[in-house]
């Protein structure tokens, strides 16, 4: 079992590094904006108070001067989340697929180990890579933003934001565990993986249509919302129970069909 | 002609949902100008007070936001960057598969040689990719329409989705020529996305600085900004040019490349 997670990093560890990267640099380069956009926030949130709520939310940002640093780390959350979530869904759909479609399944399943212990070295696997991607974009945001900005928010509110990536991800590492378990010819991991992670996405986009208080309980990126989190200093509730409740479900259920399941030979 | 068909099917049911994502993201961004434009404020005058460096970072554009072309300027970013993912992939995918599957040799071993396959392959994903832009295009026009108030648009949607479809046909040709060139396989989807996802955030970057502007001639999304289309109500042949160049070198290097490539079995 720890063959198979050493394994396994090392398979992920260049695709991991260039995620990592460019996760980071991603985030980097836009919180190095934030002079700009702080010295015209005054400004702004003057004007920008009298838009109607209705513009406002589907700007999807909520700025005060007071706010701006929160809201313009939540801005750039926003979208690295929608990246983290690819890498996470990836790494998830991958783990056990790929075996089958590099017709490796069979060498690996005749060694002296169980079904499930291959699902949780692969699991833990994918877990690691998400640490250490956590790890390393948090501690760049924290450096650029004690350089770019004079305020800075508190670490409390801070890490409370920044881990809202880390649960989007463990909630698409989840789904993805449990396809890979469950489907029988993934193809191309990348082309599930988009498409799924955009079409919760979309999901989210929905709030106009479907109401924004539904959308909620339906795609992880409405989960947390960030303005909320850096106002009160904590997640709100019942969200991040169904994150975890779904996240508990999807592993159990793909261990289940994994042990089961008839895995398709050469 | 048998490769041709069989990738059309092997490829259905992605292009299907990614038909369905693009209507979906229409469908939901002009719902989201219905919602706004039931509130009656002149967003304009607002709009125009906003520092360009906040708009850009918000994804604003220089457009009349309280009209329906004006809105739809911003989703459009969106669907060209859906739009290019998936022709990238489309791209890479229908040339590494064979390899991928270890089929290269089943395929290979039938009389058809490797320029033929391309050509069928190929053939294969402009379908697909044109599928895709002709329902992005009702769908807007649909959309739009039903949500404007003002003067018909629709010449600037369908000059828009002229736009998409170029840079659809671009990116096809970067990830089919990202496929022969690149000696993993599996590594020619990620050459390709890290092409357009560079690209793009150099077109976010040149929104917001005044800085080393002659980088527009590199990104194919600033090839198609939407803004400066429906502004000039045409697209820029300067663009058009340089995308057709491009997009036929890629091809060429494609067919070149694929001739030689050492297949991996």
């Amino acid at each position: 079992m720890k063959a198979l997670f050493w394994h396994e990093l090392k398979q992920n560890r260049r695709t991991a590094i260039i995620w990592i990267i460019s996760l980071t640099a991603v985030a980097v380069l836009y919180m190095s904006i934030f002079p700009a956009f702080a010295d015209a926030a005054d400004t702004v949130s003057k004007i920008y108070s009298q838009l109607p709520l209705a513009i406002r939310k589907a700007f999807n940002i909520n700025f005060d001067p007071k706010f701006a640093l929160a809201s313009f780390y939540a801005l750039t959350l926003g979208f690295t989340t929608l990246a983290a979530a690819i890498q996470a869904m990836n790494l998830g759909t991958a783990s056990l697929s790929k075996e089958e479609r590099g017709k490796t399944a069979e060498f690996l399943l005749s060694k002296p180990i169980k079904r499930s212990d291959i699902a949780t070295a692969k699991l833990a696997a994918a877990a690691f890579v998400i640490a250490i991607t956590n790890a390393v974009f948090i501690t760049a945001t924290w450096l650029i933003m004690t350089m770019v900005s004079k305020v800075s928010l508190s670490a409390n509110v801070f890490l409370l934001m920044s881990f809202t990536l880390m649960f989007v991800q463990l909630f698409f590492v989840a789904l993805g565990f449990l396809i890979s378990a469950t489907a029988n010819k993934i193809k191309r991991v990348l082309s599930v993986s988009l498409v799924t992670v955009f079409s919760f996405y979309i999901i989210g986009m929905f709030d106009a249509v479907l109401g924004a208080k539904t959308v909620r309980y339906l795609t992880p990126f409405k989960f947390f919302d960030l303005i909320y989190i850096f106002k009160h200093g904590a997640y709100e509730w019942p969200y991040p129970a169904i994150e975890i409740v779904f996240v508990i479900a999807a592993v159990t259920a793909g261990y289940y069909f994994y042990n089961r399941r008839d895995i398709s030979s050469i | 002609m048998n490769v041709f068909w069989h990738e059309l099917k092997a490829h259905r049911k992605g292009l299907i949902w990614w038909s369905l994502g693009m209507f979906l993201m229409v469908y939901s961004g002009m719902a989201k100008y219905g919602a706004y434009k039931a509130s009656s404020v002149d967003v304009t005058k607002v709009f125009g007070a906003i520092p360009k460096v906040v708009k850009a970072v918000l994804g604003m554009r220089d457009v009349d936001l309280s009209t329906a072309i004006g809105f739809f300027v911003i989703l459009f970013i969106y669907l060209i960057v859906m739009a290019a993912i998936h022709a990238s992939l489309l791209g890479a995918g229908v040339l590494t598969e064979e390899e991928l599957d270890r089929t290269t040799e089943f395929l290979f071993a039938k009389p058809i040689s490797r320029v033929q396959a391309v050509i069928a392959k190929t053939s294969a994903a402009l379908v697909a990719v044109t599928t895709l832009n002709v329902v992005t295009t009702v769908s807007s026009v649909v959309f739009v329409s039903a949500y404007n108030k003002d003067a018909p648009v629709t010449r600037e949607v369908l000059i828009l989705m002229g736009g998409l479809y170029l840079a659809q046909l671009l990116f096809l040709s970067a990830g089919l020529a990202a496929a022969a060139i690149v000696q993993n396989p599996k590594r020619a989807a990620a050459v390709v996305s890290a092409y357009l996802f560079g690209t793009y955030f150099i077109s976010l970057w040149l929104d917001i600085t005044e800085k080393a502007q002659w980088l527009k001639y590199l990104t194919p999304f600033k090839y198609f900004d939407a803004a400066a289309i429906v502004k000039a109500s045409s697209l820029d042949p300067v663009y058009i040019a340089i995308s057709a160049i491009l997009t036929t070198v890629l091809i060429v290097l494609t067919f070149v490349f694929y001739q030689r490539r050492d297949l991996n079995v």
